[in-house]
């Protein structure tokens, strides 16, 4: 059984069709890249998944772990083991990071029956999955991504999904705004984090970050609906032909059809 | 009971006889001569309305509409058990006022190393220098009905180890009652200290604490200064806090409003030496049909002052709340660096906010900034938050401290802080069933 299984959905935000029929399956041990251009749908497709209400979910169905995905609010699926890296990461003025990261991670192990990290359990913990992401330790003492860089925030990021050790994580366009260093940085990041017991989906527009993260399946994601998939060579030659290519041939089989 | 604004005057006016009756032999002390010329201002000024600038947006019937009875005895006893919670475990000097009394057995009182913490029925040389009635009708009222007055005097060049607590509480009793809680406190040169004033309450009844407090500040003192409106919930406060500070002093000041059906805060601080800094600091939570009216007034008399003001509040229900504060800079007062802002966050449709920064500068040298805003709880905060396994109601608790925290977590004294903290989430706790 696949660990995420999307089936025919389609999804709106504000009364317009963002997402109009999309099927994907995702099994343990893989890495998916969902590549298309701006507008496409390929960050909607994120935010469903992850449970923001913006959205309205019109048709279809995901599971994930065998379980209805839909059914459950976004906190529910953190805990069931879904993980999104935002593209644009909010501040949150007030709170204190490591207060944060630990009320989150409790919630998490709560819910897989661990037990709950005192302190100064968080702390050790925090300091080794903070190395992973070259983050200086001062950063839990900020408040949540307040001032932070475009670069801490993304690396801010995946040090919370290196706290959750989430099944499945989808990285929303991580890459975006990060030069070649912090690139470096976060997707050494994610491979570690990576195992056969788990499975990650790159949403991007470029191709770059998949020179890191290597895909096993490529897909590419136009007007809604995905149009074509492939391994990582599809990513390269989309790099080098661009969307407008894909996006011609799709036009005329949806014209042929 | 009377009903209208001058109805309610004449009714202190006939309460005054009484009062008078009730004060038994003292009626012929310098304090009551002080008495009766401030109930004469009073009558002369009767309530302020919505054409005084400073109450423009303000529904005072809450405090008009009702004849609160003045009182001389206090009607019934109270223990150590009602007060703990409002203690904050404060062991320094501490003055008990009991429905404006002052309760010796409840209280703390010093008088030595130049640290003096009474309560006085007599008039100090001081006394209304800052806080003159004859501008201000609750002011003129508080001092009509004047009883105990809380001194406190720090002599030159002492350190307060220290916090000094003014404990306020009223018992309401049958009939609504007046009380006119009343402080001065005075900082000489060089010295240092922290007073806590909490105006607390029982529910029972509704009840008006209409509080005045002067301080002035030496030279190269220091001065920090938590208010807190703790009072039942039918109780109705007042207060006028009026700061005059010297030369390169220092004054802190938070003014938190959390309990009490109406409340109204006048702050008044006027920077009158050079190279003094004030700051002046507030935050308020409404539910219900509470109201919650923050005005206050930064005098930049002198060069080189900077001030820093930031009112932050959150509104639940169909509560209400106004902000009105205003910079003055002198034509004197050069390099002056005011900034002012007050921040909400309204979390229901019913719910209502007057906010009014006013700058008036004649001075062309300064620096000056003010703004505000209001809003609802960020829904891309929430989400956020949700997304790491956060329950939404959680996620709302934590936006909510945060935003409390910003004023609440300025506060020194820890037990004061933790404490408030603790009451303003258990608020937003009693309403997030709503949600």
């Amino acid at each position: 059984m696949a660990l995420l299984e999307i089936k025919n959905l389609h999804a709106s935000v504000e009364g317009t069709e963002i997402l109009k029929g999309v099927d994907l399956s995702v099994n343990v041990g893989e890495i998916h890249a969902i590549m298309g251009p701006n507008g496409s749908g390929k960050s909607t497709l994120a935010q469903v998944l992850s449970g923001n209400e913006a959205y309205e979910v019109t048709d279809g169905s995901v599971t994930f772990d065998g379980k209805d995905l839909l059914d459950l609010e976004a906190d529910e699926r953190a805990k069931a083991g879904l993980f999104m890296a935002f593209q644009y990461p909010v501040e949150i003025p007030g709170v204190n990071s490591a207060y944060f990261m630990r009320t989150a991670l409790n919630e998490v192990r709560k819910h897989r029956g661990e037990e709950e990290l005192d302190a100064v359990g968080f702390l050790s913990l925090a300091r080794e999955r903070m190395a992973l992401v070259e983050m200086p330790e001062d950063f839990l003492k900020r408040q949540v991504n307040e001032a932070f860089s475009g670069g801490e925030k993304k690396r801010h990021e995946i040090f919370q999904m290196a706290m959750l050790e989430p099944r499945l994580a989808i990285l929303d366009e991580t890459d975006s705004g990060l030069d070649i260093d912090a690139l470096r940085i976060v997707s050494e990041g994610v491979n570690q984090l990576h195992s056969p017991d788990k499975a990650v989906i790159v949403v991007t527009h470029y191709q770059r970050l998949l020179e890191y993260i290597v895909p096993d399946f490529v897909h590419v994601i136009l007007n809604g609906r995905i149009v074509t998939s492939g391994d990582k060579h599809l990513a390269l030659r989309l790099e080098e032909e661009g969307y407008d290519k894909i996006r011609a041939e799709h036009e005329e089989q949806a014209i042929s059809a | 009971m009377a009903t209208t604004r001058n109805d309610t005057v004449d009714h202190y006016l006939s309460a005054f006889e009484a009062f008078q009756n009730d004060l038994n032999g003292q009626a012929s002390s310098p304090l009551n001569e002080v008495r009766k010329r401030a109930l004469d201002r009073f009558a002369e000024l009767g309530f302020p309305t919505s054409r005084d600038e400073a109450w423009k947006a303000t529904d005072l019937s809450p405090i008009t509409s009702t004849a609160f009875i003045p009182h001389v005895e206090f009607p019934r006893s109270v223990t150590e058990t009602d007060l703990a919670p409002f203690r904050f475990g404060l062991n320094g000097p501490t003055l008990v006022f009991v429905n404006g009394r002052y309760a010796p057995d409840l209280s703390n009182p010093t008088d030595e190393d130049g640290v003096t913490v009474t309560a006085s029925d007599e008039i100090d040389p001081e006394f209304g220098r800052i806080a003159p009635f004859d501008a201000h009708a609750l002011t003129a009222l508080n001092t009509a009905f004047l009883l105990d007055i809380a001194v406190i005097r720090i002599a030159p060049k002492v350190r307060v180890p220290e916090p000094i607590h003014l404990l306020h509480y009223t018992l309401p009793g049958e009939a609504p009652q007046l009380s006119t809680p009343r402080a001065l406190i005075v900082v000489e040169d060089d010295s240092q200290a922290s007073v806590v004033q909490t105006f607390s309450g029982q529910e029972g009844g509704p009840y008006l604490n209409n509080a005045v407090t002067e301080i002035r500040i030496g030279e190269n003192a220091r001065l920090d200064h938590v208010k807190m409106s703790l009072e039942g919930p039918e109780g109705r406060h007042t207060s006028n806090l009026l700061i005059s500070q010297g030369r390169t002093s220092r004054f802190t000041s938070h003014t938190v409003s959390v309990d009490g059906a109406f409340t109204r805060n006048d702050i008044s601080s006027v920077l009158a030496g050079e190279g003094c800094e004030s700051t002046v600091n507030g935050f308020y939570i409404l539910e219900g049909d509470q109201h919650c009216d923050n005005y206050t007034l930064l005098e930049h008399q002198q060069p080189h002052c900077p001030s820093h003001e930031l009112f932050k509040g959150i509104l639940q229900d169909r509560s209400r709340a106004i902000f009105r504060g205003k910079i003055h800079v002198h034509q004197a007062a050069q390099k002056t660096d005011a900034y002012q802002q007050n921040q909400n966050i309204l979390l229901s449709d019913d719910a209502r906010i007057n906010t009014k920064p006013q700058l008036e500068i004649y001075a062309d040298d300064v620096k000056c900034s003010h703004g505000a805003t209001i809003g609802q709880l960020d829904e891309d905060a929430l989400f956020y938050l949700q997304s790491r396994g956060i329950s939404r109601s959680d996620a709302y608790r934590i936006l909510l401290r945060g935003f409390a925290e910003d004023v609440l977590g300025r506060i020194e004294l820890e037990s004061v802080r933790d404490e408030l903290t603790r009451r303003v989430l258990a608020k937003v706790d009693r309403n997030g069933a709503t949600r």
